[in-house]
């Protein structure tokens, strides 16, 4: 706890960050065990209700019940992301450890694949893999995944290579460590700040792009709720219905603003001579 | 200089073949023969088989890939499964409205971004600091799509102050072009304009700390003369590297943005393509803004040192 404790004094956006992301993480696992209506439960007699009553956040064209959605479009939206995060943190980091702790010719083949990858507008590649292997959870996971993971395994890479030929790894070779031991025990510890740092940031780009694939309808198939898919289900009616506009909306930015405090509070953390950018 | 700049285009020739290549094997990736898309219901082997020699599917993987590129370096970028016409006639009549606002975009974040930055960093931890980094991190958080919905709901259809739907290009007609893009572009513009401000601040904190910009204050020099003559020119080189990441932001922005206000550009062109399962346009419309990418970042990489004259190559 005496990190957490540190890392939270004296930082507003740190706190800040942590309280609105557990609102919003406590929102998507009540949402998997309970909502006050069923999220998929079409209604004629009910549709178009503003809020308030026995729907809080009002209803859709549908009759359905938007805060039961928000509640079930949290567990998917923040899922989605996470794992997109995950699948690019690790291909990335396990790219980028190899490519900076064997150097030489396996970096410049590693890189020279990055910098392609990287060539793309990193949206425009995710949209191209959805193309391809098609709309829905999974791909979605992968299209994201892959196109952060360049950025992770820059980053990775370039703090192995300032560690190369550094005394206590030379040590550890010496002292009959394989390769493989070196880098898991005494190379990827010191990567592990920079990687909460662009993790962090990248989930938030990832909630971000999640919500514009399923907005284009390129996301998780309807009726399932995601934020962004609710937006481009309803936005015919927003004119009349502004709480069908307002709800999902204002929960991605909330999300993206605490994830954001939260970014700028651990990059300060880590590096304090490292300004936000 | 020369020498450098060189080095620095045919190194990104490599880059271009295998962004390529990854374009063609996604394509290929997708279940199904294309020729399938092309006689649609016919069902007929012969006719299938024809027009997989037509389109050169019976070749080997490698002989597909090297006709395709080399198509691409012709012009010749295929046909439209939907329209029949040519995929790189497309691509032209879509391109100069993406262009439009991406450039507006990036040119308003800069003039309204840069300053705010410096202002920020100059006055660090103060009111006005604090109020410059607080709405950029709002703008941080607020998706470009949901800024575009805002403004279509309120100012478009509630208020009825700004057309939603139609596009008239500026060079038709210059001011009812520049109508059509103010909401776009402000829905785009946002987030950029935070993610610039935040770096250009920070490069400023960062000159405003070092030795010159002491000295400079020490000898009397005022405050105005220190920012304009040393922070300013020293701060803005690593600000102009940012515009790299911005433009691959705002390229992939722009495609939501294009399919909400129904703009005709690539990013439509693009997404209507996936929907109806038109590969040709979108493979064309990726190496399209791939290579403008590439030549983009590598224009920028070579004009590094003409801002930052610390920088000799």
């Amino acid at each position: 706890m005496s990190i957490l404790n540190r890392f939270l004094t004296n930082r507003l956006n740190a706190s800040l960050g942590l309280m609105l992301i557990s609102v919003f993480l406590l929102a998507a696992i009540l949402g998997s065990v309970w909502t006050p209506h069923d999220p998929l439960l079409v209604n004629f007699g009910d549709r178009l209700r503003p809020p308030g009553g026995d729907y809080w956040l009002g209803t859709d064209q549908y009759g359905r019940d938007t805060f039961s959605r928000i509640l079930v479009g949290a567990r998917e939206s923040l899922t989605i992301s996470s794992l997109s995060v995950a699948v690019a943190v690790v291909s990335g980091t396990v790219i980028g450890a190899l490519a900076g702790y064997f150097a030489g010719l396996v970096d410049r083949a590693i890189g020279t694949v990055m910098d392609a990858l990287i060539a793309f507008p990193s949206l425009l590649l995710a949209l191209g893999i959805v193309a391809a292997v098609g709309p829905g959870k999974y791909g979605v996971i992968v299209a994201l995944g892959v196109s952060y993971a360049p950025g992770v395994a820059r980053i990775v890479r370039a703090t192995v290579m300032s560690l190369r030929g550094r005394d206590f790894i030379d040590s550890a070779r010496a002292l009959g460590n394989s390769h493989a031991s070196t880098l898991i025990r005494h190379v990827l510890p010191n990567c592990i700040a920079p990687v909460a740092v662009i993790g962090t940031s990248l989930f938030a780009t990832a909630l971000l792009s999640e919500s514009a694939l399923a907005f284009l309808g390129l996301g998780v198939p309807p009726p399932n709720p995601t934020w962004g898919g609710m937006l481009a289900d309803t936005k015919q009616f927003a004119t009349s219905a502004v709480w069908l506009v307002l709800a999902p909306g204002l929960a991605i930015s909330m999300t993206l603003l605490a994830v954001n405090l939260l970014g700028d509070a651990l990059r300060d953390f880590f590096d304090p001579r490292m300004e936000q950018v | 200089m020369w020498a450098y700049a060189l080095k620095r285009i045919v190194s990104a020739i490599p880059t271009m073949i295998l962004a390529s290549v990854m374009v063609f094997g996604l394509m290929r990736l997708i279940p199904g023969d294309p020729a399938m898309l092309f006689i649609g219901e016919i069902d007929d082997p012969a006719v299938l088989e024809a027009k997989r020699r037509e389109l050169g599917l019976d070749q080997p993987l490698v002989m597909q890939y090297l006709n395709w590129a080399g198509g691409m370096l012709r012009g010749d970028m295929g046909v439209s499964v939907q329209t029949g016409r040519p995929v790189a006639g497309e691509i032209a009549a879509a391109f100069p409205v993406t262009a439009i606002v991406v450039v507006v975009a990036t040119a308003l974040a800069a003039l309204v971004a840069i300053p705010a930055g410096i202002v920020a960093g100059w006055k660090q931890n103060s009111k006005t600091d604090a109020t410059i980094v607080s709405i950029a991190t709002l703008c941080l958080s607020i998706p470009g799509f949901w800024t575009a919905l805002l403004l279509l709901t309120f100012l478009g259809a509630k208020w009825k102050l700004l057309p939603t739907v139609g596009y008239v290009s500026v060079f038709d007609d210059a001011r009812a072009g520049a109508i059509y893009l103010i909401m776009p572009v402000i829905a785009l513009v946002l987030t950029e304009v935070a993610v610039l401000t935040r770096m250009s601040r920070a490069s400023t904190i960062e000159v405003m700390g070092l030795e010159y910009v002491t000295h400079a204050r020490a000898k009397g020099m005022g405050e105005r003369r220190v920012l304009w003559r040393h922070v300013f020119p020293n701060a803005f080189a690593p600000t102009l590297t940012v515009l790299g990441l911005i433009l691959g932001h705002l390229l992939g922005g722009v495609v939501v943005i294009e399919q909400m206000f129904s703009l005709p550009g690539l990013g439509r062109l693009m997404v209507g393509a996936i929907f109806a399962r038109d590969y040709a346009i979108v493979q064309g419309v990726l190496i399209f803004i791939v290579v403008i990418y590439v030549v983009l970042n590598t224009v920028i990489d070579l004009l590094y040192p003409v801002f930052d004259p610390r920088v000799k190559l």
